[in-house]
């Protein structure tokens, strides 16, 4: 038992050689080297991730703070950014808009890879009736245009109200609804990649002789298998960051997103941006390049992240 | 070519009616108006404005110039209809499909008959007799097929509007316990008689919502949602949803020759930055811009655009909850000193500041102040943090909070709820945001159950109609229940003499205002551009005389 497991395990863990190390260190390690525009898009999600983090300390100014400066005051010492037709400092907003960007995405993608990995293993390791049910379900929903769902979704349930949830702040009814729809989208549609990988490994002769063994299904797709799709899941996932926070700025710049005392890029974009762009283009300038540099960041690092930990891709 | 006498004319026009108000922006082309159509008579005076400098100004006409016939002209408005049915609340122009009895002239000065052979005889307080045109005809469409409009279309209009439905037709108060009896003893006159003596009766006439509909095609169709059929200068010829609505020429028009275009589109265009685009590229002949689209359409067409500025009579309120005899307010509300505290945290002055770079006028009371003759002249409720603290201490500290609905229509009025939020939240009053889409708010509110909200409400030329329609007990657009002023309301209604009335107008805005029900914040000035070509018609002020039948298209760039 201990040489089939062994060799289970051995994909990830990266057993080699007679060496144990972890896969992951051994793949940040080849990133670092070998990855130098991972290394950047890594640096870019960090900057970001600080600014949600740490945004009371870095934002020179409450994000909603009216007459911070005077109006339409472009970049300067005082206001890095300028300042909005409110006299908001941008800075403070766009640092601010991090938080919202990266929490709804981030939490959206956590739905959607709980989606996907749901969907995709029972699909593919089971199969027969259930895989058809799932992957005609998965069908139906792939047909259906992405933005047109969200927008569906969201505006169904853009006037209830979840009890016990804030009424003010990031966990706020709108908010869940928005995360929750954002993840359905994603993580239904990865699924089928997901079931793809898992028909592979369920094929493979570790998966055999565990069963051979004596491992019932909830094992073999949890211990077996589901450890050697994770590296899959966590590239698509960065990938999906970079999705879901464009999702959620399209939806704040159609009016369907966050409401409007909280910032967000899309919010900036959709409100003050289009009102005064011609005035004051840093209205436009500044989150539109938060936003592509948040996209760019976790596109650069996903990439990357596949190169090293696909093992077919490590040559 | 710029045409510089014109711009004088209409600022030198405005300056002498000190404003009378016009369409708000996002209804460009919702009301507009030209040079009267037909036959001239001796005019009512309406109270509404300045009288003394209410002369006629024949808009954009090109002095001199012969009318000529044909071309399209269009324009776009900023929010679909809910319906096309001119008793409901609808801001799209069906003057081009109905006329009234009477209208209001240019300035909303005076009164001037239009299905109305002259203004009616009164031959004592509670009595007003209308003589029709004769030779007046419904379109020739089914079911109405042409046939002549007679007093039976009147009396049918008038009735049709009165309703008990809550929210149906939203001006059921115009007549609704006024009018006792309508009686038609021929087929065109028409004898209306009412309880008591009613000042604001024959201003209710004249309005744009008293439009005289066929009462075949209402049967036909159980409602005018999605038809219209009327006596009006063009024939309603399709609405595409979202898309334009477009009307053709009535070639049975009852002003002779008159009207000269073959076609008017109005195209169904929400973004305000869109409409100046479309504009600027001359694939619309007119619109209304606000503050940040003004210098763009201003650097690409003044030259070939006649222009000006006026003060928009959709104007801005914050409101509290509605209140009505089963439902008064709740805690904290109840307590006066709590709404006081409220309404004193709200700076008007640095909203319009922030928001239009004050670009508007503040408003004092329930009456804007381009209606000189009826407006507050005085601050009753100023910006005042430190005495809404010492209200809320004298009150108990109460905690102060609940959701603030509007229609999200644009980035304005966005930020008007951030800016609100903001200034509530120093003075310690919790909001929660809750935009909403256009028609989901109307049908919220109009069930009058909500906490805050701001809101965009039309300003009218009659008093009453802004008193008795929000603070009246058969109020339609807000309820408060306050049984004195509901008394003050029907007293200014009920007062014939006009100083008289002015005074309990006065006395009953200052009472509403000490209430505190709302926070009456500002209107903001529209800027509209007409394209030089277009003659005898300019945006109307408000939507009052929207006289479509003169507008024409000169052929010369």
């Amino acid at each position: 038992m201990s040489n089939v497991t062994g060799a289970a395990q051995g994909i990830a863990t990266g057993e080699v050689g007679g060496r144990h190390r972890s896969l992951y260190r051994d793949a940040f390690i080849r990133l670092l080297k070998g990855k130098p525009l991972g290394v950047v898009g890594l640096a870019i999600v960090l900057v970001f991730i600080a600014f949600a983090v740490f945004a009371p300390m870095i934002a020179p100014s409450d994000p909603n703070e009216l007459a911070a400066g005077p109006r339409f005051s472009s970049p300067s010492f005082s206001h890095p950014m300028g300042t909005d037709n409110l006299g908001r400092d941008v800075f403070s907003r766009v640092v601010w808009g991090a938080r919202i960007s990266i929490t709804i995405g981030m939490i959206a993608v956590v739905a959607g890879t709980v989606i996907a990995l749901s969907i995709g293993l029972a699909s593919g390791f089971i199969g027969g009736w259930v895989d058809s049910i799932f992957q005609r379900v998965v069908d139906a929903f792939m047909a259906f245009p992405g933005l047109v769902f969200i927008l569906a979704v969201v505006s169904v349930f853009h006037q209830y109200k979840i009890p016990f949830l804030p009424a003010t702040g990031i966990i706020r009814t709108e908010n869940i609804v928005l995360m929750a729809t954002i993840g359905t989208l994603l993580g239904v549609g990865a699924s089928r990649v997901i079931r793809s990988n898992v028909l592979s490994l369920a094929a493979t002769t570790y998966v055999d002789a565990a069963r051979a063994l004596g491992a019932g299904p909830m094992r073999l797709m949890l211990v077996h298998i589901l450890p050697n799709i994770l590296p899959l899941t966590i590239t698509l996932a960065t990938l999906w960051l970079g999705a879901a926070i464009l999702l959620e700025a399209t939806l704040s710049f159609l009016g369907l997103g966050v409401p409007p005392d909280v910032p967000t890029w899309g919010g900036m974009l959709s409100r003050e941006a289009r009102q005064w762009m011609d005035r004051a283009p840093w209205l436009l300038i500044s989150p539109g390049i938060a936003l592509s540099l948040a996209v760019f960041g976790f596109n650069m690092l996903g990439d990357a992240l596949r190169d090293v930990l696909d093992p077919r891709l490590r040559s | 070519m710029f045409d510089s006498n014109y711009w004088q004319r209409r600022f030198g026009r405005r300056a002498a009616l000190r404003g009378a108000g016009v369409a708000g922006v996002g209804i460009a082309g919702a009301a507009l108006i030209g040079c009267g159509g037909g036959e001239e008579a001796a005019p009512a005076k309406t109270g509404a404005a300045a009288p003394a400098k209410a002369t006629q100004v024949a808009a954009a006409k090109g002095a001199g110039e012969q009318p000529q016939t044909g071309g399209t002209f269009t324009v776009a408005t900023g929010a679909e209809p809910r319906s096309l049915d001119p008793h409901f609340d609808v801001f799209i122009p069906l003057r081009m499909t109905y006329n009234t009895l009477t209208r209001f002239s240019q300035d909303l000065s005076q009164l001037e008959p239009e299905l109305a052979e002259k203004l009616p005889e009164v031959p004592d307080a509670n009595t007003y007799i209308f003589k029709l045109r004769k030779g007046v005809k419904f379109h020739n469409v089914a079911p109405a097929n042409g046939r002549e409009f007679t007093s039976a279309d009147v009396k049918y209009s008038i009735n049709r509007q009165i309703t008990d439905e809550p929210g149906k037709y939203q001006h059921a108060y115009y007549f609704k316990d006024k009018v006792v009896d309508i009686q038609t003893p021929d087929a065109h006159t028409v004898i209306f008689k009412t309880g008591k003596p009613f000042a604001p009766f024959q201003n209710y006439v004249a309005s744009p919502w008293t439009l005289m509909v066929n009462r075949e095609t209402v049967e036909k169709h159980g409602d005018l949602t999605q038809v219209a059929v009327g006596t009006g200068p063009f024939v309603f010829e399709q609405w595409q949803k979202e898309v334009q609505i477009k009307w053709r020429k009535n070639p049975d028009y009852f002003v002779p020759g008159q009207p000269y275009v073959d076609n008017v589109v109005l195209l169904m265009v929400k973004e305000p930055d869109t409409q100046a685009t479309m504009y600027i590229d001359r694939k619309l002949d007119a619109v209304a811009v606000g503050q940040s689209q003004l210098k763009r359409v201003q650097d690409a067409r003044s030259k070939d655009s006649q222009y000006q500025a006026v003060p928009s009579q959709f104007w801005r309120v914050f409101r509290l909850m509605p209140t009505q005899k089963d439902k008064p307010y709740k805690k904290p509300f109840d307590d006066v000193r709590v709404r006081e505290a409220v309404v004193r945290g709200i700076d008007k002055k640095a909203g319009l500041d922030l928001i239009y770079n004050g670009d508007g006028q503040l408003a004092l009371g329930p009456i804007l102040s381009q209606f000189t003759n009826w407006a507050l002249k005085e601050e009753l409720a100023g910006f005042d943090p430190k005495k809404s603290a010492d209200l809320f201490a004298a009150a108990g500290k109460p905690e102060v909070k609940g959701p603030m609905v509007w229609a999200s229509t644009g980035p304005e009025p966005d930020q008007v709820a951030e800016v609100i939020k903001q200034q509530l939240t120093k003075i310690g009053v919790q909001v929660e945001l809750k935009p909403m889409e256009l028609a989901a708010y109307y049908n919220l509110i109009y069930q009058y159950d909500y906490t805050f909200s701001h809101h965009v409400p039309l300003n009218s030329p009659d008093p009453d109609e802004n008193l008795a329609a929000y603070f009246g007990k058969n109020a339609t657009y807000f309820k408060h229940y306050n049984p004195e002023i509901f008394d003050l309301v029907d007293k200014q209604a009920a007062t014939v003499d006009f100083k008289e009335r002015q005074k309990v107008v006065l006395d009953v805005q200052r009472k509403i205002v000490l209430d505190f029900p709302q926070r009456f914040m500002w209107t903001t000035n529209v800027h509209q551009f007409l394209d030089n070509r277009v003659k005898g018609w300019w945006f109307s002020l408000d939507r009052y005389e929207n006289y479509w039948a003169p507008l024409w298209m000169s052929k010369k760039a």
